[in-house]
């Protein structure tokens, strides 16, 4: 099995494959192909599309929460556009995850070069980095509150003890919050990157990375001119992965902050659901949860255009 | 060879970042042996306190009713992972599988169509779930809530299973076919024995998903009794909310299993979602 | 009926995998609206000596007060009616203001159900005519009688009673530490009440002076910075003025006071202040009331802003733990002008529960809130176990020895003095408490002015009046 599963993994699709038996098989396989994928279809259809279907549809009616909807057309999307808020809680949940998700994967692909060279305790590494991303959001979110404390937090304390400010105020000010925000999102998503970028990095053929070596590259050449180009379509895959992940990301946030000081953490999730369950506006919420989606659309299609221009090079 | 700058630059990013990562995980368990004097008077002191074990009992029993401890969220969470699990993998993996016979073209098309369920954002599902469940009786079922993290799971495990599967050696299935195995004995005597670690890492990653969440479960399951460890331990929270002691046990013990989970199945992990998310 | 049809469509489109069990739901569902409408007039309906369960909400922690008394009421109804169990169901104070509303409405609906007045669940549920009346037993025992004169907030429009509070709270009161406050060179005025804004402003700094925090709270609460506008309101501007910003949301009132009038504004204007002058303990608005509380009960602050459930609950345990090593005693936030009435506290009367008619047991539900709300019920739970105050006037807590001597004092001094009513637990949720919660943060950090808030408070008002 093991010598299966480590074939090569980066390795040009190649056409001269599809030779005669395979068509065999393919026909063998073909109808199962449909039947196996009617549960599939099934079951996406049931609680993805048709609830996303009916959030649209109740982006266009008034409803508080219970009785009969109201059909308003657009005016809960123009009351959005027209209040401040909504862009506000675009323009942070923006700032969250696209500043998020590029440490995450800058991090995370230092850290898997350096594990990938042969590095001692490696086996270790990859099991504790995942850690933070395994743990219950809710105690992620409990414990790094308490650390950003401004009297009696861990960060502030430690910062003292490097002779750095250590009178930060960070939840506790609009002008700060974001910082623990994107600190703890980072902290609990490069593990996962980590590993997907691990298997990449180690996936890069032995034989490139030892010629490069004769070649006389140095450590860092290696890792620009060469690591990274050989593994662009895993990282951008990695970083389209991330970018809506945080973009989704409403335990984290919503445990630490709620959306505060004042509402200057609100990111979308956190808007769709104040507005829902608290002011008892769904329709509004429903019509920011649709907005979120066309953001997170037109994410995932970025990504794949990028993730695929970039393997044609 | 000799150990250059570089390498010792290496091994200090690399120590900072475990420290980084374990720490918080060791000064929660330790912050649940302490008072909260002790709590918030040295955060960093590791040794220096008295330990109150009484902390983890107290933890472990609290809970209005002998039906809705730490103990009864983990059964709950144990519940819906599992149902999840079911379900996901029951349907991505032969989905994923046979789907890999097609044309790349084909194959391409289906995950595209797969995969843009994932940009739905969950809050705006959560209240169409609440009222379908609702007519439906389901609320406070973790089965039926499981059904639903299973189906939120089938985009990732597809495309990991499938992106597994079109990298499965074609020379074999064919043997099968050769030997008169039909497509779906191929699938269960060849195919699934030597997937196990494919499997199983993408069952840890949906686990991991069911046990986390909570935006959904805390819709569908409002009754303490059938609250996993993600919204129970909210509850949690809120019955401590001033003595941080107890409380603190009480994370640990909630994030105790899952890790133990994930430790044990870990090297299943690096190599599944590795392979899995390496593929276009 | 636009959402019957939805629901309906909802059904059928789950229904391709469980057919059985669709049509179960659907049965169900029309069941129960048909028993919940008829058990809306009757008030002789036969209870049955079957064995029953009846499920009840209370706030958590799960060994907080309400827990306690709401066990000590369930265990008396027990044993007066054997066949009944009661279940508990600890709801966050978070859910009770809003996400319960859907908890409610479906079939999972607890037989009695934890509804504040101020909160967007009352409001709807109320609209949509989601409540059992009741009216029969409150007749029955003459509850609006003995609940004095916060009964005519409880009448709806339609005649009739949906929800009764189990007990009052004061509020805004401002906790002191008389050691930390003796210890700062601080006198507390012989009313109780400080003069002025400056005057608190003052005081907190001489605490901070000697090493204390001023006034502590819980700035990321979102409801703790409107409680002090709460206070402030009635002092700032004249009685009629303050009457018709209580109502003045509702459709039908017409408007006569506007919130850009001047003493609003200087209203919301004084909390900036206070944190402008830094009175409040560092890193407030990243902490929550319990938080706040317990700065304060281990003696780190001079003053803190609570209610009378503090002293039976927290500072109980406190004391208890060995956490708490003084006697607290209590004071009053000044009076912002003097265009309005003096400085007092402030009642809340709004934890009122009601019976949802999609309960299972809504006459049990009825019988047990009659038990509750009785006298003998509101002594057992409320003041003896739960240590808070009884909505009733005709329960006294003056004979009963485990009561605080803290909360005693209150009671006497509200009898001496009277109360002022608090914007944000009168007007509904989502156009005061919640509404303004925000922006008040936003002013504590000096990123908005007073008068913009009263702008944006004033638009609201004819949003909210415009829909009804």
């Amino acid at each position: 099995m093991a010598n299966l599963i480590s074939r090569p993994r980066v390795r040009p699709a190649s056409p001269s494959k599809l030779g005669s038996s395979k068509i065999g098989l393919a026909a063998a396989n073909k109808k199962w192909a449909i039947l196996s994928l009617l549960p599939v279809f099934g079951m996406l259809f049931l609680f993805l599309a048709l609830p996303a279907l009916n959030s649209i549809w109740l982006s266009f009616n008034k409803w508080p929460g219970i009785g009969p909807l109201e059909y308003v057309g657009t005016a809960n999307y123009v009351s959005l556009f027209q209040g401040g808020q909504l862009a506000d809680s675009i323009r942070i949940t923006l700032l969250y995850s696209i500043v998020a998700s590029f440490f995450i994967v800058a991090i995370a692909l230092l850290l898997s070069v350096a594990v990938s060279s042969n590095l001692k305790g490696s086996k270790f590494f990859r099991v504790v980095w995942f850690f933070p991303g395994v743990a219950p959001p809710s105690a992620v979110a409990i414990f790094w509150s308490l650390g950003f404390q401004p009297e009696f937090g861990v960060v502030n304390a430690i910062l003292g003890r490097l002779g750095l400010p250590s009178d930060n105020q960070w939840l506790a000010q609009s002008s700060t919050v974001m910082f623990p925000v994107i600190f703890v999102g980072i902290w609990v998503g490069v593990g996962f990157s980590f590993l997907i970028l691990l298997g990449a990095v180690e996936g890069v053929d032995v034989s490139v990375k030892e010629a490069a070596t004769i070649d006389g590259a140095s450590q860092r050449q290696q890792l620009f001119q060469i690591i990274i180009p050989l593994i662009a379509p895993v990282m951008f895959t990695v970083l389209t992965l991330q970018l809506i992940f945080n973009f989704n990301g409403f335990n984290l946030v919503y445990a630490m902050t709620e959306g505060g000081p004042g509402r200057s953490s609100e990111i979308l999730p956190i808007f769709t659901y104040v507005e829902a369950f608290r002011y008892g506006r769904f329709g509004p919420a429903s019509a920011a949860a649709v907005i979120a989606g066309i953001f997170l659309a037109a994410i995932g299609w970025v990504g794949i255009r990028l993730s695929r221009s970039r393997q044609l090079d | 060879m000799k150990i250059s700058f570089g390498r010792i630059i290496v091994y200090i990013a690399v120590t900072l970042w475990t420290l980084l990562v374990l720490l918080p995980f060791i000064s929660v368990s330790v912050f649940g042996l302490k008072s909260n004097t002790a709590i918030f008077s040295n955060p960093l002191g590791l040794f220096d306190f008295v330990p109150i074990w009484e902390n983890y009992v107290i933890a472990w029993n609290a809970g209005p009713s002998s039906d809705a401890t730490i103990g009864v969220f983990f059964v709950n969470s144990g519940i819906i992972a599992i149902t999840a699990l079911v379900v996901s993998l029951g349907l991505s993996i032969p989905g994923g599988y046979f789907t890999s016979f097609l044309t790349r073209k084909w194959n391409q098309r289906i995950l595209l169509f797969v995969i843009v369920g994932t940009v739905v954002p969950i809050i705006m599902l959560v209240i169409p779930y609440f009222r379908a469940f609702n007519s439906l009786g389901l609320l406070n079922n973790p089965w039926a809530t499981g059904v639903v993290y299973g189906a939120l799971n089938i985009p990732t495990a597809f495309l990991l299973m499938n992106r597994f599967f079109i990298d499965f050696p074609r020379e074999m299935l064919e043997a099968g076919l050769i030997d008169g195995l039909g497509p779906i004995r191929t699938l269960t005597k060849l195919v699934l024995p030597l997937s196990k670690g494919q499997i199983v890492a993408v069952g840890i990653l949906n686990l991991v998903f069911a046990w986390t969440d909570y935006q959904i479960s805390i819709v569908l399951l409002t009754s303490r009794e059938s609250q996993p460890i993600s919204v129970g331990l909210l509850s949690f929270i809120g019955d401590f909310s001033a003595d941080y002691g107890p409380m603190f046990a009480g994370l640990t013990l909630a994030s105790v299993p899952i890790l133990i989970i994930y430790i044990i199945f870990s090297r299943y992990v690096t190599k599944g979602i590795a392979l899995g998310g390496i593929s276009k | 009926m636009t959402n019957k049809s939805k629901s309906r469509w909802w059904t059928v489109g789950a229904s391709i995998p469980i057919t059985a069990m669709v049509l179960t739901g659907c049965a169900a569902e029309t069941d129960t609206t048909s028993e919940g409408s008829s058990s809306d007039g009757g008030g002789t309906t036969e209870l049955t000596e079957d064995p029953v369960t009846v499920s009840v909400q209370y706030e958590v922690p799960e060994d907080g007060p309400d827990a306690r008394a709401w066990r000590a009421v369930a265990d008396a109804f027990e044993a007066e009616y054997p066949n009944v169990t009661v279940e508990l169901q600890g709801i966050t104070n978070e859910a009770k203001g809003g996400p319960n509303l859907q908890v409610l409405t479906s079939s999972e609906a607890p037989d009695i159900a934890l509804i504040p007045l101020n909160s967007n669940v009352y409001t709807q549920m109320v609209r949509a005519n989601e409540l059992v009346a009741l009216n029969d037993i409150f007749e029955e025992d003459n509850f609006p009688e003995r609940l004095g004169p916060a009964s005519a907030a409880l009448l709806q429009a339609d005649g009739n009673y949906y929800a009764g509070p189990n007990t009052v709270a004061y509020y805004n009161i401002l906790w002191t530490n008389p050691d930390a406050l003796a210890d700062a060179g601080v006198t507390v005025p012989e009313d109780r009440v400080f003069e002025s804004p400056e005057a608190l402003i003052e005081a907190s700094q001489k605490c901070n002076d000697a090493g204390y925090a001023g006034l502590a709270i819980g700035g990321s609460t979102n409801y703790m910075a409107g409680w002090m506008l709460d206070a402030h309101l009635p002092t700032a501007v004249p009685a009629a003025d303050f009457n018709n910003l209580l109502a003045s949301w509702k459709s039908n009132v017409d408007v006569t006071a506007n919130y850009t009038d001047p003493g609003v504004v200087e209203a919301i204007d004084t909390i900036g202040r206070y944190a402008a002058a830094g009175i409040h303990q560092d890193g407030y608005l990243g902490q929550d009331g319990p938080a706040a509380e317990a700065l304060f009960t281990t003696g780190g602050a001079c003053l803190m802003i609570g209610g009378s459930w503090m002293p039976g609950g927290t500072f109980a345990d406190a004391t208890e733990s060995g956490e708490m090593t003084f006697e607290a005693d209590f004071a009053l936030l000044p009076p912002v002008g003097d265009s309005g009435a003096p400085s007092r506290l402030t009642p809340y009367y709004g934890n009122a529960y009601g019976v949802p008619k999609q309960a299972e047991n809504p006459d049990w539900g009825k019988k047990l809130l009659q038990y509750y709300l009785s006298d003998e019920g509101q002594r057992l739970g409320a003041v003896e176990v739960g240590g808070f105050l009884p909505a009733v006037t005709t329960v006294s807590v003056d004979d009963v020895e485990t009561f605080p001597t803290l909360v005693k004092d209150i009671v006497e001094y509200v009898a001496e003095n009277g109360s002022n009513s608090g914007w944000t637990s009168e007007v509904p949720g989502a156009f005061g408490q919640t509404f303004i919660a925000p922006y008040l943060q936003q002013l504590q950090e000096g990123l908005i002015t007073a008068e913009e808030i009263a702008e944006i408070q004033q638009q609201e008002l004819e949003n909210y009046r415009a829909q009804g």
